[in-house]
């Protein structure tokens, strides 16, 4: 398990990043971390992953404490960072034979992990080219593959298939799939939501150093969907007709602006709506209805303008 | 583990082209361009030994083996003239120090317990000839002199001796004095081109580690490749270390390569080969100073900059200039004395002094020791400010 308690954390000459940030992963599951550009996700990383120490909290990673036992926490763990984080001017092969030679436990093993890695990110053919002339699906398998070579127990992942074509990414999120399967535990941060909802059995949102929302993806899936009719010509909530503001009344419906909106209870109560609406001849523009989506929900919790 | 770091950064920079070019060939080309260029400034060939003009009036004196004698006076060069007149033209042109004539009864006059005036030898100096050397011109005419005589009696019975040649020594002197020779530039403390150019040009090379150094760290830095070795369960000073260690055998490397081109390269071409004398094994820690120190400088120039653009124009501008004031581009002897004074500060002209000290002065440890301690004193400090620098730069990341 992965822990954080009342974790506070600030870059020299920048205000603080996070104020207290408390965040639990358990062993074996595929944890995706979402927000939007400069949220905090890379330094939250940066921290469970003991790159950066925290100003304040606690974290504790399957129960050790970076303070007293580092070696034996990094031993167990491995990123994949955003950036292509190897050596270009090496072959693949060169690079998981520096990288495999920095973990002491793998020893004799070398040989047979490198071989592993290559064939789960599907590289054997590539393995004598040197790095520089890699696609970037390539680049992005060798830097999965790298992160792969200790048979870590948890796996961080910072955008793993950002930039890449649809082969490569459909090959990295079924090697994704097949480690967590295998009981690696996965934290995995993306932009793209569909990704995350098909992965993810847990998901936190993260934005301005703050944790939005954090539960399992089907809790968050499946909270009722709120009806949402937005009339053609606004009125005023005074002036809209008694039997309409009687039936507000009676299921708890809200109205401003010219949209009706409101948690049905069932389709008997939508279906009731409707009717009533035909009867006093309130032109409709739009109804939205249905299943929350991820997106929606990111939308909703961190508001849709630009980012940096 | 370190070894695999180490392994890593010889990989890389066996891959870097430029970087071979700079550290290795570069060296070579200017070790073999300068010594050739410069072998006439800064020869110890006879042209440069001070000219005594020499005419003859009479053949007689010839047979007599007097011309002989005084046509090896040590140092000089002794050119003869057809005409006397010929002879002073030269002379009043400033072409020879000094001017001797010997009238056709000089071989009465050496036999003459009083030589007529005319027929002893003359010896005109140079309006611009330093006393110092006039003193010496003339002792040494005097010595050729001496020596002639003594034949004369030797071979005439007049003195009779079972051993000749060292009765002859006993009298002139010779065998009465120890004289130890250290070469012409140590009397002088000038190098010739060769013993200039392969340390100086060595030095520079060494220095120029800051453009592999600089461009694996800030390549590294760019695509979090250092990010991700700081998650690995290695000591954070192994990536340091890694770094130096390499680097140190390439300028041991660079070292031994560059003498060899001066003792073997630059004979080749028509030069004169550097010779090898001294406590030679005074050149590796003198090496291992120079290395760590110019490592620490590329080190430090990494960590601070942030771009390769960056490193490759203010570690090459910072070389240029502790080259230039260094005496490594211009020997600091032909620097003016306020310049010489300045060359001192560059770590360049320490290592510089370093290699003078052993290959031309025959200096022992004690004689290097303040070039060692200057070089490891700034390695050291460098290094420290590296170390402070690089970890404030891994936390902002």
């Amino acid at each position: 398990m992965i822990s954080l308690k009342s974790i506070e954390f600030a870059y020299p000459q920048q205000a603080n990043l996070f104020q207290g940030i408390d965040l639990e992963i358990i062993s074996g599951s595929l944890f995706g971390l979402l927000g939007p550009n400069g949220a905090g996700k890379t330094t939250l990383i940066a921290l469970m992953t003991g790159q950066l120490k925290p100003c304040a909290g606690e974290i504790h990673i399957q129960g050790l404490d970076y303070r007293h036992d580092r070696k034996r926490i990094l031993s167990n763990l491995a990123v994949a960072p955003q950036d292509y984080a190897f050596y270009p001017q090496l072959t693949a092969r060169e690079n998981l034979d520096f990288f495999s030679n920095l973990y002491p436990q793998i020893g004799a093993q070398r040989k047979a992990r490198i071989q592993e890695a290559l064939e789960l990110t599907g590289l054997q053919d590539q393995a004598r080219k040197p790095a520089r002339q890699f696609s970037g699906g390539l680049k992005r398998r060798l830097n999965l593959a790298i992160s792969l070579l200790n048979r870590p127990a948890i796996l961080f992942l910072d955008e793993p298939t950002v930039g890449i074509d649809p082969q490569s990414r459909h090959f990295i999120l079924q090697a994704i799939r097949d480690l967590n399967r295998s009981g690696t535990t996965i934290l995995y941060t993306s932009h793209y939501m569909e990704e995350v909802e098909q992965l993810c059995d847990r998901v936190a949102i993260i934005d301005h150093g703050r944790i939005l929302a954090h539960d399992g993806i089907n809790e968050i899936l499946n909270k009722p969907a709120r009806l949402q009719i937005t009339f053609d010509t606004p009125t005023d909530s005074t002036s809209l007709p008694a039997s309409l503001k009687a039936l507000l009344q009676k299921t708890g419906f809200e109205y401003a602006n010219g949209c009706l909106s409101g948690l049905p209870r069932d389709t008997h109560a939508i279906h009731e709506l409707l009717k009533l609406l035909e009867a006093e001849k309130l032109k409709i523009q739009q109804i939205t209805y249905g299943r929350q989506t991820l997106e929606s929900l990111f939308f909703e919790l961190t508001q849709t303008h630009l980012r940096d | 583990m370190l070894l695999a770091i180490i392994q890593k950064e010889l990989r890389l920079l066996s891959r870097d082209i430029h970087a071979l070019v700079v550290l290795f060939l570069m060296p070579i080309a200017f070790i073999l361009i300068m010594s050739l260029a410069l072998q006439d400034t800064m020869s110890d060939a006879e042209e440069d030994h001070p000219k005594i003009g020499m005419w003859i009036d009479s053949p007689e004196m010839q047979a007599k083996g007097i011309v002989e004698t005084l046509s090896s006076p040590d140092g000089f060069r002794v050119v003869r003239f057809e005409t006397k007149a010929a002879m002073l033209e030269s002379l009043r042109a400033d072409d020879l120090t000094s001017a001797v004539s010997l009238p056709a009864g000089f071989a009465r006059a050496l036999k003459a317990p009083h030589p007529a005036p005319e027929d002893r030898m003359v010896l005109i100096y140079s309006s611009t000839a330093p006393l110092v050397l006039r003193r010496l011109i003339l002792a040494s005419l005097s010595k050729s002199l001496a020596a002639y005589q003594m034949d004369r009696l030797f071979s005439s019975g007049i003195i009779a001796s079972p051993n000749q040649a060292a009765q002859k020594q006993k009298f002139l002197g010779q065998s009465l004095i120890t004289v130890r020779d250290q070469s012409r530039s140590v009397a002088q403390g000038h190098p010739s081109s060769v013993q200039q150019s392969v340390p100086a040009w060595l030095i520079f090379s060494m220095f120029f580690v800051v453009i592999p150094i600089s461009t694996t760290l800030l390549t590294e830095k760019q695509q979090g490749t250092l990010q991700r070795l700081s998650t690995f369960p290695i000591p954070q000073g192994y990536l340091l270390l890694g770094k130096l260690i390499p680097y140190l055998g390439i300028n041991l490397g660079q070292t031994l390569l560059m003498i060899l081109v001066g003792v073997y390269g630059v004979p080749l071409l028509g030069g004169v080969g550097l010779e090898l004398q001294g406590e030679l094994w005074l050149l590796l820690p003198l090496t291992i100073s120079i290395s760590l120190a110019a490592i620490s400088l590329a080190l430090l120039i990494a960590t601070r900059v942030r771009s390769v653009e960056q490193a490759t124009t203010i570690g090459g501008i910072s070389n240029l200039i502790l080259a230039a004031i260094g005496g490594i581009m211009v020997p600091t002897h032909v620097m003016p004395e306020f310049m010489q004074a300045t060359a001192g500060l560059s770590p360049m002209n320490w290592g510089l002094e370093g290699f003078f000290s052993i290959l031309l002065r025959n200096g022992d440890l004690g004689m290097v020791a303040p070039e060692l301690f200057k070089l490891l004193s700034m390695a050291g400090g460098l290094f420290l400010l590296t170390v402070f620098f690089y970890e404030k730069s891994m936390d902002k990341k």
